[in-house]
């Protein structure tokens, strides 16, 4: 009874997932051309001039600064020596407390949309077999 | 029993992955749009405390730009002085710099490869605060380093890569509006395009004039002129480069050719003529539309300044107020104006 109960949790639950998976996705989608000098005038998105920002290149290296008015648009002047990625904070370069930096990007979303189906997979089939065991 | 608890903890745990997940997926773009704090990088540190707002005080020992400095074969005519106003509206002295718009101590170019299999270097691109070597292989990459399949700059059967090799396909594709035609293409132009150099007359003050409040923007005039007259110019917002799937090539120097301003300059690598400080200093490497002095990156012993304004701008005993380029990754010089502009015509 119980089993059966959780055999219909577990559909709704496939929804949710690919109800997620979509939205990742399509977010990654949207982000994608997205790297790029690009990153210097996104990281000031919404804020106005002199208000602190900070981006980071393809090795993670992280670039603080102010944003600055250039020809009518917002782009982020570093002001900062750039935080190399292998010192910015220990060897290996990530902070441990935060989510990973990939996540902030369009190939972080797909990655962690990824994962989330593998895991969803492997706990269904697990499902499935704990049934036919039953 | 087992199974009931077992499975309580997977989907509990699943459930926190990937509520965990969305929410960190999410936050991205959370912090993309936030006003207050870091914007697409994680902190890893405290958040640095606001830089104030630079107000250079002018000083006995302020330096003030030296006609010496400039390469004779850069200019049209010694340079001169003349009265002039500034963009804040200060009635002063200022000199008038007539330049040629073709640097004499390097050459133009190269700017792109010809083919995917050309494994020299032929110019530069920047992009992520970094700076790419232009080879074949960079060019047969894009679409990947993009992550946009849109962009093939190169002809699947021989491996040519589409070049803006006549002054018609130059000036149609150096420009904003990129015709279909144009499309993914590598862009560059040579000097007899653009009648070997187009001529600039820059007014700059004498003596700095600090603006009375806050800086002044960067706009279509620049930044400044190199000590060997090539024009210093502001970053273009990336989204128009890449609306056509086209690379605007730059030599080795940091410059490239448009049909408008000829020759000039996104990027301090380190090429033209700069004049080296006695102390352990950056060199001289121009001088910006407010009359400050613009010293290069980092000191001889390759240290970055740490005490920057905005503009990316500090004062010394020496050198009074003065500013700093960023690295030539950053497809600019420096961030704003802290002295009332003269002009460029
Ligand atoms: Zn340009
Ligand atoms: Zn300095």
């Amino acid at each position: 009874m119980r089993q059966n109960n959780v055999a219909k949790w577990a559909a709704p639950g496939w929804f949710l997932v690919v109800l997620l998976l979509a939205t990742l996705t399509s977010t990654a989608a949207a982000h994608e051309g997205g790297i790029g000098n690009e990153v210097m005038w996104r990281a000031c998105d919404s804020k106005q001039v002199n208000d602190q920002c900070s981006f980071q290149n393809h090795a993670h290296d992280i670039f603080r600064g102010s944003c600055q008015t250039m020809v009518d648009n917002m782009v982020c002047v570093r002001n900062q020596p750039i935080e190399h990625a292998a010192t910015a904070d220990g060897a290996t370069g990530h902070n441990e407390l935060e989510p990973p930096d990939e996540i902030a990007t369009g190939s972080g979303r797909l990655m962690a949309a990824l994962a989330i189906l593998i895991g969803a997979t492997i706990l269904a089939i697990w499902i499935r077999k704990r049934q036919h065991q039953k | 029993m087992m199974w009931d608890n077992r499975f309580k903890n997977a989907a509990r745990g699943s459930l926190a992955c990937i509520l965990a997940a969305s929410l960190a997926s999410c936050g991205g773009d959370e912090a993309d749009s936030s006003d207050d704090s870091v914007t697409l990088v994680p902190s890893p540190t405290p958040t640095p405390t606001p830089t104030p707002t630079p107000t250079p005080t002018p000083t006995a020992n302020q330096e003030t730009l030296d006609p010496d400095n400039f390469i004779a074969a850069g200019l049209v005519s010694s340079i001169s002085t003349e009265s002039c106003t500034l963009s804040g509206g200060t009635f002063t002295t200022c000199y008038r710099i007539t330049t040629v718009g073709a640097p004499s101590d390097h050459d133009v170019g190269d700017f792109c490869p010809r083919n995917i299999s050309d494994g020299s270097v032929a110019g530069m691109w920047i992009e992520s605060g970094s700076v790419y070597d232009l080879t074949g292989a960079f060019i047969q990459n894009l679409a990947t380093f993009y992550s946009d399949s849109n962009w093939k700059l190169y002809d699947d059967g021989t491996g040519d890569i589409f070049v803006t090799d006549t002054q018609t396909a130059f000036e149609a594709a150096a420009q904003p509006n990129v015709p279909v035609d144009y499309y993914n293409h590598c862009v560059e132009g040579e000097m007899s395009y653009v009648g070997g150099g187009i001529s600039r007359t820059y007014l700059i003050p004498i003596t700095p004039v600090p603006l009375a409040s806050g800086t002044g923007s960067i706009g279509g005039s620049g930044v400044g002129v190199a000590l060997n007259g090539i024009s210093m110019d502001p970053p273009a917002p990336v989204d128009r480069i890449k609306a056509a799937y086209t690379i605007a090539a730059f030599d080795d120097c940091g410059g490239h050719i448009n049909p408008a301003e000829g020759y000039h300059y996104h990027a301090a690598t380190g090429c033209p003529t700069s004049v080296a400080s006695s102390d352990d200093h950056s060199a001289l490497i121009a001088y910006a539309l407010d009359g400050y002095s613009i010293y290069a990156l980092a000191t001889a012993s390759g240290v970055e300044p740490s005490d920057l304004d905005n503009c990316r701008g500090h004062s010394d005993d020496i050198r009074g107020y003065h500013y700093h380029v960023a690295g030539a990754g950053e497809n600019m010089f420096i961030g704003c104006f802290t002295g009332e502009q003269g002009s460029v015509s």
